[in-house]
This record gives C-alpha cells, structure tokens and sequence, in this order.
C-alpha cells in the first residue's frame, strides 16, 4: 500500500478512493470506532491509522455513525400495469433511493401471466441496466403455474442469481394461485434452495366484496380498504404458513400492513415456522384514515395492497413488532402512479393501479419512530434497514455489513438531522406524498455507493446505468440451516404390517375420486400414482373371488356384522383381522 | 315416608360435587361461561301454574310448591293424604302414588296399582308417565321436582303432582333426570359408493337410545351434482322407516349452482332445515371454492340458517396423500400424515374470517385437534359467532391407534378429521368444551365393517371414513368432564343437549326439562361403571374405538317420546315410531347477535364531487385488479365501458398485450396533459 504514496501523478479520480476518517462504526451486531479506506468499490482496510495511498479523497466523520447503506428489499420501480407504467422508472426510484440512504434496491419482476420467467427476467435487466443508479436484484413473481414455470425457475436459479419467488393469494383470476399450486411452488423453491415471497390476501373473498361494495354504490377510494379487510389479509398469511410448514419451504411476507397479519407471523415464528414478514414503509409511517379523504386525488394515492389499516394505532404496532424481532426486514413496495393514472378508478375502485412511495423515506422514517423513541437501538436499525435482508437473500457480508472485503455501500447518518416530508422536496417523479407533513428526524448526510460519493451536502451525483445486477446464491444459510435439518427430522416411514387378507367390501365401479386428483398440467408424479390406483384394481378383484363360500343369503339385507359370518376363511384366519 | 328417607339416602350417595349442602333449594347455578348465561325465561317453569296444566285439575291457583329436602316440615305436608281428592290445592295435597317405596336405591318402576281408586284407568302405561324424586337437571340450574307426563309431552312438574290414576310411576329415588341428549352429528345409513354405513337409522337410533341420547340430526349428503331436495327425500324416508327416536337433519351442500340456491330457499321455508354444510376437503368432489364458500354464507345468513363446516384445507391433503402414496406409505398412519392438524387449523381460521365477512353464524363441525380448537376459541374472544363440536372419538380417544399393527384397528380409527396422535388432545378439548369455548357435542357416528374399510387396505385414501360414538358419547363426556371436575351437571346438560336445542331451533322443545317440553328424559345413573367393548354395544362395527376404557356414569331409565325406551338394562325400541323435527331459521341463540351487527355494519361511501382530472389511457387486456368469475358478477363489465368510451383525449390507445419496450412511455403519461379540457378542478389538486 505504501507504494502508492509517492505516485503523485496517478489522475485525482477522488470518488474512486476514499477514506472515512472518525467514524463510528454501526453494524448489526456492534458499534466501533475505525476509519474506513474503500478502493474500486470495496472496502480494503478498516481501523485506526490506516496507511492509505496518497490523493484520497477524505471524508471527516467526526464520530458520527457510518451504516452500511439501506437495502429496500421490496420496490417496483417502472412496472407496467395495463399498458401504463409505474411512475418512478429504475433511474428515479434508485436516485430516490440514494437520497434516502438506501444503496441497493430489489425489484419485483412481474411476468405477464401466460409469458416466460426467463423473457420477464431479461426484459427487467434490461430495464434496470440501463437506468439503474444503485446495485440492484431482483425476486420474480409467479403468476402462472405451469411445467414450463418449473423449468424457468430452475434456469433462473442456477443462471441468473435469483433466489427469491413472489406468490400472489390474491388477484383473482389474474395473478392468484390455488393453494394446490402454491403447495407444489413451494415445494419446487423448497428443493430449489430458493425462499418463498408469497402476497398474503384473500383473493376470493375480495373479489366477492368487491363486487358487493360496487353494489353498494361506493365507488371511491374507500371502498378499496372496505373490500379489502385486515382479517382476509391474516387469513392469507395463516394459510401461506400453513402450506410453508407442510412443505418445509422458508416463507417471506411481504407487505405486512395490518396488526393482525404481524400477529399470525409472530405466533408463527413462536411456534417454530421459519417465516419472516417485510413492513413496508406505508404501514410504518402511516396509516388506512385517509381513504376517506374527501379530495379524491389525495384518498386515491394511498391505493395500495393489502391497504393501510384504518386502524391508527397500527404503525405504532407494527414498529414494535420490527423493534422487537418479531418482523425482520423493510421494504418500501415503492410502486407510484400519477393521478392521472390512479383516475382509471375513478368511477370504479377496483381498476385503480395500485401502490404507494416509500423508497426514499424508508430510513428516516424507521429511525424516526423506533430509534428516537427508543424502541429500537442503532444496531437492531441497522438490522433491520440492512443486515436481515442481506441474510436472508444471501447478500451477506457483501452487502448488510462494514467489513473488509464487502462493498463500499454506507451512510453517514445524521440523528440530528430533521426534515418534512413533502411531495415538493421528493425526488420521485410523482405529485404527491403519502407522508406529506410527516416531521422525521435523522436522515443521511453523506451516501456512498459502489465506493462512490453519491450524496454531500443535501446535493444529489447519481449515475444513470451504473448500478451492477448482484446475483445471489440460493440456500441461504441464515434460512436453510434450519430447513435442513427439519427435512432430516420429518421423514415419514409406514407401518410394517402383513397383508391385509380378510374380507374386502365391494364398491360400485364409478370410484370417489376424493383422492387426490390435482391440476393435471402440473404434476407428472400425479399420473404414475393414478395409475398405481388402477393396478390396485386386480388385486382387490382376486381377492374377492375367494369369498363367494358364504353365498347369498336371507338375511343379506340385514347389516349384520360382516366379518362373523366368515368365521374361518378359506387358508385360515390370519391374525392381522383379529380384534385386539 | 319411606320415600322421603330414601330420597335424602339418595342424596347422601350423591359425590360431594353433586350434592348441595341442607337444600335443594332453586338456586341458579355458580358456574357462568358468556354462552350460558341463563338464557331468556330460563326461571320462568319453576312457578307451576296449574292453569296451564291440562289433566284435568282446576281452579287451583297455588303458591310455590313446598320446598322439599327441608325434612320435617315438609313431611308434615304430606300426611294427610287423600288420594281421590284429585281437586284439592296441589301445595298441600299430597301424591300417593307410589308412596310404598321400597328401601332399595335403585329407581324403581311401578304401574299404577289396583288400590289406585281414581277415574282414569288407562292401560297404556308407558303413555303416562310420572317420575317421582328426581332432581331435575336443566342447563342454568338444578331442583327437585316431580315429572309428570302424558302423550310424549311433560305435562306437570314440580311437587305432590295431582296426576290422573293408572300412571305408571318410575322412583328417581333422587337421581338426576336430564333432558335428552341431542347427538348433532350423525351419519346414519350413509351410502357410501354402493355400500352403506353399517348401522342404519334403526341400528344406530337404537345405539343412541342406549347411550341416553334421545334425539339424532343426521347429515343429508346429496351427491354432487344431484338434486338436495331429492336426497333429503331419500333421507326422510329412510328415516321414517327406522328411526326409533326423533330426529332431524342438516343437508351438506356439495355443490353450488342456482338451483341448489332455490332448492336451500325451500328446505328452510318448507322442510324444515336451518342447518347446512360445506366441506373445504375433499377436493374434486365435495369442496368448496372460497368464493363459493362466501356466496353460501351470504346465502345462509339472508336466510337464516347455520352454516356448518368441514375445516380442513383439501387442496393441501391432496398434495400430502400423493406424496404419502408415492414414499410407500399406504396403511392408516398415511390418513392422519397427510392431514396434519394445522391444516385442520388453517381451514377453520379461513371459514371464520369468510363467515366473519359475509356476518353468518358458523358451526365447526368434527373439532378433532388443539389447533383448532385455539383458533375457534381465540375467534370467539374476538366476538366472532362460532360454535364448535369436538365428537365422542376426539374426546374419548387419541390418534396413536392409526400406528396399531393390526391393520383392522388401526383402521377403524380413520375419520377426517383425523384423531390428532397427540395424547393430550382429548383432556384438552374437555377442558375446552367445559369453559364454554366450545359449545355442542356430536358423534360424527359413521360406522363401517371391517371389510367395508378394507376397501382401502392398499391406499389409505381409499377407507372409507368414520367411527363410532353415538352410544358412548354421554357417559363418555360424563367420565371425562363431569367425574373430574371440569364442569358440572348443568354444564353436561348444556353441552350435551340444551346448546345443541338452542342452535337448532328447538329449544324449549328439546333440551330442557320444562312444562310442554318434550318427554325426552335420562335419568342419569352417576355411579354405574361400565367398560365399552365392541362385544356389548349396540353398533353393528366390529370394532370400538373406545374398546376396553372404563367409564363411570351412564343412563339408567331413559324415556323417549314419553315411553320408556330403557329400563334395567334392557331395550325396548321401536323402530319407526321417531319423528322428524323440523328447525326453524333464525334460531335467537345465533341470530340475535348477528343481526345487531347487520345494524351496523351498514357502509357508507364517502360523498366528493366528480373527479375530472386528466385520466390515463389503459389497455384492457390484462384486468389488473381482481374480477370475481363471471358468472357471479353481471355487473362489472358495463360499468368499465361506458367508463373508456368518456376518454379517448389523450389519442392513441395504448396497444393491447404485454407491454414491449417501445409501447412504454419513459416519461410519465400523465404528465402530458397539464391542462385537461374544462379545466382543472380542485380535486385533483393536492390538499
């Protein structure tokens, strides 16, 4: 490293080096005062009296924190919805993010039902390459069960660095899954290494609410939140871990708006699921009042799925719940429309597109109401904003952690900072905000990404294009230790019995087929096991031809019990009908 | 005289928790759940008002009967007997009848004798029937009263009844005498793919009879696809022909159309059936949608009825049996693998949160696991309007047997839900049901021979499913319950028969000991000990699946229809003579609540102006927001196009299909128009 100091001639590329000097040091688990060196996008060194080349571009912490940077595991930037787009594209939302200290965002990819992962996947990259500002990954939804879907997701896996599907319970006939095929996508995540994201609201019950409350004649904003209760969002949730445990697949909910939906996770995880749930920043920050708003615009912005609980004291709760471990992870489900957009609804609530901002805020508004009022401590912050979502996607320690060799993504926060939020000062390309007013306090004064200054001085040096695709690895240990050693626990072994040889009751031909015959496109294994049922067939008919000794008789109408006129069967009574 | 000393030996038998300390007096009952509250009227019988008696008596108005129990005085009351004075005031006059007791304890039967000089001498007996120094047992409390009855109905209670002569008496010698039990759940001569059930209506009503349990509610199961009034026809019929006891019937929806629609709308109004139930499992045959789930609940609760459902997740189960089959495992032990009870769990939570929606009464048939049990008892703190019915099998039994190595037993435990194989379900469902968080108990009976199962010896999902139950269920629930001090005999009654009454609509009529009410009656034997074996019951099954378990408690006489159907041990059952009940809709006991909330769960939209901002152009090609299936929602489609035809300013229509790169705006469409035609109205304008 020394060997640098005399090369006075190396060009001043002063963001490609750096070094952060007096820092306090915050990750997940401990706090410490070090200087940070970064080169080329990495950190090289930390600790005290580093030796660093010469032309450094020096930042003076003054013992302030320096965090790794925020990862916003859940946005939707430039989603297309019925022809229109989502407002903020990969280059807004990502400078968004950087200016609220988020240095890496993942995005949902969305395949139009009936349209291949794979062609999806590429068209985002495609999408997110050349506009992204901050690292980016992506999770992708499944919106259509098919053999084909199977193999995508297993090209996705292994190629493309994806480990993290998006079920829907919800949509109704457009993205929604029967819980057969949710068991049978689990079971493909599951074996895949993968972690399953499921949308946990009951598709079924709203479109019949839905369409009561159209009914009604409420068709504004309201009628969204009235559709769409807190109760059939607990129930998805219940469900989705229901068909996780029965699969032993890792589960991940997104969105977790509502208390009683924090509640069905966190009894879950008491009772052992591996299951982790994702508040958003909406559900954090604010809350479901406003859908009555008499400003149409203003009611129709808050638009989003599962909605705001109209509960006020519902953020309060669910900041505990993340406080106190039993939520892991934040998103923003950052997914903005214009107005003009949204007033596709304006006649009818349930063709309004749907989704609210949150990227930007995301930080502030978490050290806001948990840090400062004292629910949380810098490092769960850190765990929360940062290190779990690392974890759990399998980022870490690249990224969630200030360690020598991970990437050079970190903010220096400000506790003291204080700011109102206000669709004026935002940096997304929408009208409005939905923490319009909101006072938070702490925020980011200077942001670091890919070893790069990109936030000084409130001032914003974001590059359109260079943010990189981080793959990601499946089996994440932080999820799959555990999954592992269930899957070694949970092995089923039958009874080891004789054969069953006494008399066997007739059935009409026409058999019940309350077995299990599933969606026949899915399961090729579910045809083999039919056909099992139909070799069973010859052996039940041999069997019955060896009872014809006791004839008919009289008293054949009269349910007797069967078995003791057939005091002894031809070759014997064997001991396995005996009672005992 | 000997009677009395007898009635207070009687007592003295009595197991301290039983006994009440000097008096018998009408105390109303220690122990209150939210659910039994005592219910409207419930003290009203204990005044008897001879007015309204019809045998005969009039003119006496009198006061409350003399309190018995209270030793001299009142056998100073009784000494001046007069038998023929069949008008004299009923507190003073004294009942002779049967006056000669005997010293033993055993209730005793004893036609009206020759030295019985009143008019009416009649010689049917069992027609009229007076039960003497019994201790009435209700759900709200318990007293000591004389019965008497005539044509199958109670027609007197309380003390020194003027009955006419030629009455045949039964001694209660102060034993308990409670209403029949109400077995909620059965499944009589069930057809079952060309085969039936093994005990028919005559064979199980007999069974049930046998077990104290006076009345049955079968289930209807239409197959899908056929008619509902058809098979409730079918169902009658065979009822009508066997049953030895009243009875009457839930029909299961196992489909769900428009005319299934009319045929429900006529079962309530005409036939009789408040009570309807869905299935979540079985999938491809008798299950349920969600969406189907919440149109037959919005249905139900229109009409009034009770929704009833079969919780467990069957997508799920079909997932789990195909994978027990492909791993080799196709004994009993795959049943309950592949239905694990958190599958039960999760299909009653859905049924809940679907009722809770749609504002209908849910009934959870079969609570066979803790789970669900937790879930329908935290639902119930939350005010949801849920009953719950754990059955005989997963109060009495564990799910362990499904690992038996005899095949034959291991089967003839498969039911669905399955026994949970944890051994401590069956302590915690009877603590469950003893604080009221559950509230009904049926038998889910449905039994089949051991060759009938064996249908299924190569693919557990092949047995058919059911166990027995109806026989044992009330001393069961007596020895698990009553003899270890987790509720009491009021509370017995209520679980066995009073809540079951009230859900149905037939309460007073069942379910209580009153004047006009049924003559349904147990006289319950609270020391007999009897050991359940396959060999003795009733049942045509080759197997019990409460084999070998000692029980203490079981009915000694049981009267059905005002007949004595038991005494001694034996049975005297005629089959044929049960009668079919019908239910009202609207039982109050379900409906109060439900329609309070209907009060207010009225919505309102919020009243703004028109929004005439700019509006987005959108493709139809994809609805991104839910429809509901097309056949259940005319409505939607218009509304959305006369919607699109009001905008085509902003030109070109975005193209239909997935978005390609070119057709997607890199700028915000909505940006493009800042001034939209007739200019801009403050509602679009941020506040």
């Amino acid at each position: 490293m020394s060997g640098y100091q005399g090369k006075k001639n190396i060009p001043r590329i002063t963001s490609d080096r750096l070094l952060i000097k007096g820092a306090k040091i915050v990750n997940d688990d401990q706090s410490f005062q070090a200087d940070i060196y970064m080169e080329d996008g990495v950190i090289k060194q930390i600790g005290d009296n580093l030796i660093v080349p010469g032309g450094v571009k020096i930042i003076e912490a003054h013992g302030r924190m320096v965090m790794p940077g925020g990862i916003d595991v859940h946005t939707r930037f430039q989603m297309p919805d019925r022809g229109m787009v989502a407002a903020d594209d990969f280059y807004q939302g990502t400078r968004a993010a950087l200016a609220g200290g988020t240095t890496m965002i993942l995005d949902h990819v969305v395949p139009e039902p009936g349209v291949s992962l794979v062609a999806a996947f590429k068209q985002w990259r495609e999408w997110a390459d050349s506009k992204s500002c901050c690292d980016y990954s992506l999770h992708v939804d499944i919106t259509d069960w098919n053999k084909g879907t199977q193999e995508d997701m297993e090209t996705l896996v292994k190629d493309h660095g994806v480990n993290s599907f998006l079920v829907y319970l919800a949509y109704k006939d457009v993205f929604q899954l029967s819980d057969s095929q949710i068991y049978e996508v689990f079971s493909v995540i599951r074996d895949l290494g993968a972690i399953a994201q499921v949308h946990a609201e009951n598709g079924d019950i709203i479109a019949e609410e839905q369409r009561r409350i159209l009914e009604l004649g409420i068709t504004g904003p309201e009628g969204h939140v009235l559709s769409r209760p807190e109760e059939v969002e607990a129930e998805a949730v219940n469900r989705s871990v229901t068909i996780a445990n029965q699969t032993n697949c890792p589960l991940y909910i997104t969105k977790v708006m509502s208390k009683s939906s924090a509640d069905v996770i966190a009894l879950a995880r008491k009772r052992g699921a591996v299951v982790y749930g994702e508040p958003i920043s909406a559900s954090l920050g604010t809350d479901g009042t406003h859908y009555w708003s008499k400003n149409w615009a203003k009611a129709a912005t808050y638009v989003t799925s599962p909605p705001l609980s109209p509960d006020p004291t519902t953020p309060d709760y669910l900041n505990s719940l993340l406080s106190c471990g039993d939520l892991q992870v934040t998103g923003s489900a950052h997914c903005t429309f214009q107005t003009s957009q949204r007033a596709i609804g304006k006649d009818n609530f349930t063709l309004m597109p749907e989704g609210t901002n949150g990227t930007e805020e995301r930080m502030s508004l978490i050290w806001d109401k948990c840090v400062v009022t004292g629910k949380m401590d810098e490092n769960q912050f850190v765990a929360v904003t940062s290190t779990n979502a690392a974890k759990i996607f399998n980022l870490y320690p690249r990224k969630g952690r200030i360690a020598v060799g991970s990437d050079a993504d970190l903010v220096l926060w400000d506790p003291d900072i204080t700011k109102i939020i206000s669709a004026k000062s935002h940096n997304l390309a929408v009208d409005y905000n939905i923490f319009e007013g909101t006072e938070v306090r702490g925020g980011p004064s200077v942001v670091i990404s890919q070893g790069k200054i990109v936030l000084e001085e409130g001032s914003l040096h974001t590059t359109e294009g260079c943010g990189r695709y981080v793959s990601r690895k499946p089996f994440p240990d932080q999820v799959y230790k555990r999954i592992k050693a269930r899957s070694r626990l949970t092995e089923l072994r039958g009874v080891p019995r004789g054969q069953y040889d006494g008399p066997v009751c007739e059935v009409t031909a026409t058999p019940k087929v309350m077995s299990t015959v599933s969606s026949v496109k899915t399961s090729p294994a579910k045809l083999q096991q039919q056909q099992q049922q139909v070799t069973h067939q010859p052996v039940r008919n041999l069997h019955q031809s060896g009872f014809s000794l006791s004839g008919a008789q009289v008293d054949d109408n009269i349910p007797r019990r069967n078995t003791q006129r057939i005091v002894a069967p031809p070759g014997g009574k064997a001991n396995i009908t005996s009672l005992g | 005289m000997a009677e009395r000393v007898n009635r207070d030996r009687a007592q003295d038998d009595l197991p301290v928790y039983l006994a009440r300390p000097g008096t018998a007096d009408q105390v109303p009952r220690q122990k209150y759940g939210g659910l039994f509250c005592s219910v409207e009227g419930a003290f009203e019988s204990k005044t008897i008002d001879f007015d309204a008696l019809s045998v005969g008596q009039r003119g006496s108005r009198t006061p409350r009967t003399a309190r018995r129990g209270t030793g001299a005085g009142q056998e100073q009351a009784r000494s001046p007997a007069s038998d023929s004075q069949a008008s004299s005031p009923g507190a003073e006059s004294p009942v002779a009848r049967g006056r000669r007791g005997t010293d033993s304890p055993q209730a005793e039967m004893r036609p009206g004798g020759g030295d019985e000089v009143l008019q009416t001498l009649e010689d049917e007996k069992s027609d009229r029937l007076l039960i003497k120094g019994g201790r009435i047992v209700n759900d709200d409390q318990s007293f000591h009263a004389d019965i008497y009855m005539e044509d199958g109905v109670i027609k007197q209670i309380g003390d020194n009844l003027i009955v006419p002569g030629g009455v045949k008496t039964i001694e209660a010698q102060g034993k308990m005498v409670i209403p029949g039990g109400i077995d909620i759940h059965t499944h009589f001569q069930m057809p079952y793919r060309g085969t039936t059930t093994v005990d028919d209506f005559a064979q199980g009503s007999k069974a049930a009879l046998a077990g104290g349990t006076t009345m049955i509610v079968d289930h209807v199961i239409p197959e899908p696809g056929s008619s509902l009034m058809e098979a409730y026809d079918q169902w009658r019929q065979w009822a009508d022909e066997k049953a030895c006891c009243d009875y009457s019937f839930h029909v299961d929806i196992t489909h769900w159309n428009d005319s299934v629609k009319q045929e429900l709308d006529h079962l309530i109004k005409e036939k009789g059936v408040n009570s309807f139930q869905v299935y979540m499992a079985y999938k491809d045959y008798y299950q349920m949608s969600n969406s189907e789930l919440y149109e037959i609940f919005t249905f139900l609760a229109e009409r009034g009825g009770i929704a009833q459902v079969h919780a467990e997740n069957g997508e799920i189960i079909a997932e789990e049996q195909a994978r027990m089959l492909q791993m080799g495992i196709t004994g009993p032990e795959g049943h309950v693998l592949s239905r694990p009870e958190e599958l039960e769990a999760e299909a009653v939570f859905r049924a809940i949160t679907i009722a809770s929606q749609t504002n209908c009464p849910l009934y959870v048939t079969r609570v066979m696991s803790k789970s669900a049990a937790d879930i329908i008892s935290q639902a119930r703190k939350k005010g949801n309007v849920v009953f719950g019915e754990p059955i005989t099998a997963s109060l009495g039994t564990d799910g362990t047997h499904y690992w038996s190595k005899n095949w034959a037993k291991a089967a003839s435990f498969v039911t669905s839900p399955p026994l949970s194989p944890d051994p401590t379900t069956p302590d915690y469902l009877n603590t469950m049901l003893s604080s009221g968080d559950l509230s009904v108990t049926g038998s889910a009976h449905c039994t089949f021979s051991v060759a009938q199962k064996a249908i299924g010896k190569d693919d557990f999902t092949q047995i058919p499913e059911g166990v027995n139950g109806v026989e044992e269920r009330m001393a069961l629930i007596w020895d698990k319950a009553v003899t270890t001090g987790k509720m009491d005999e009021n509370m017995f009654v209520a679980v066995t028969s009073t809540n079951a009454a009230k859900i149905l609509n037939l309460y007073p009529r069942k379910g209580r000991i009153a004047v006009s009410s049924d003559a349904d009656l147990v006289i319950w034997d609270t020391d007999a000990i009897c050991t359940i074996t396959a060999k003795t019951h009733n049942s045509a099954a080759e197997y019990n699946v409460f084999e070998g378990m000692e029980l203490r408690g079981a009915p000694q006489v049981v009267i059905c229809q005002g007949k004595i159907v038991l005494e001694d041990g034996n049975l005297h059952v005629t089959s044929g003579v049960g009668r079919f009940i019908p239910c009202s809709p609207f039982p109050d006991f379900a409906y109060k609540r439900v329609k309070a909330r209907k009060q207010l769960a009225v919505l309102r939209a919020v009243p703004r102006g028109m929004y005439d901002g700019p509006v987005s152009e959108f493709s139809m090609s994809r609805g991104g927001t839910p429809s509901a299936s097309a056949r259940t929602s005319p409505t939607k489609q218009p509304v959305r196009n006369l919607h699109q035809s009001g905008f085509s300013l902003t030109g070109n229509p975005a193209p239909c299909g997935p978005p390609t790169p070119d057709d997607v705006p890199i700028r915000p469409a909505g940006r493009r128009i800042v001034v939209p035609p007739g200019g801009r109205s403050n509602i679009t304008s941020l506040s």
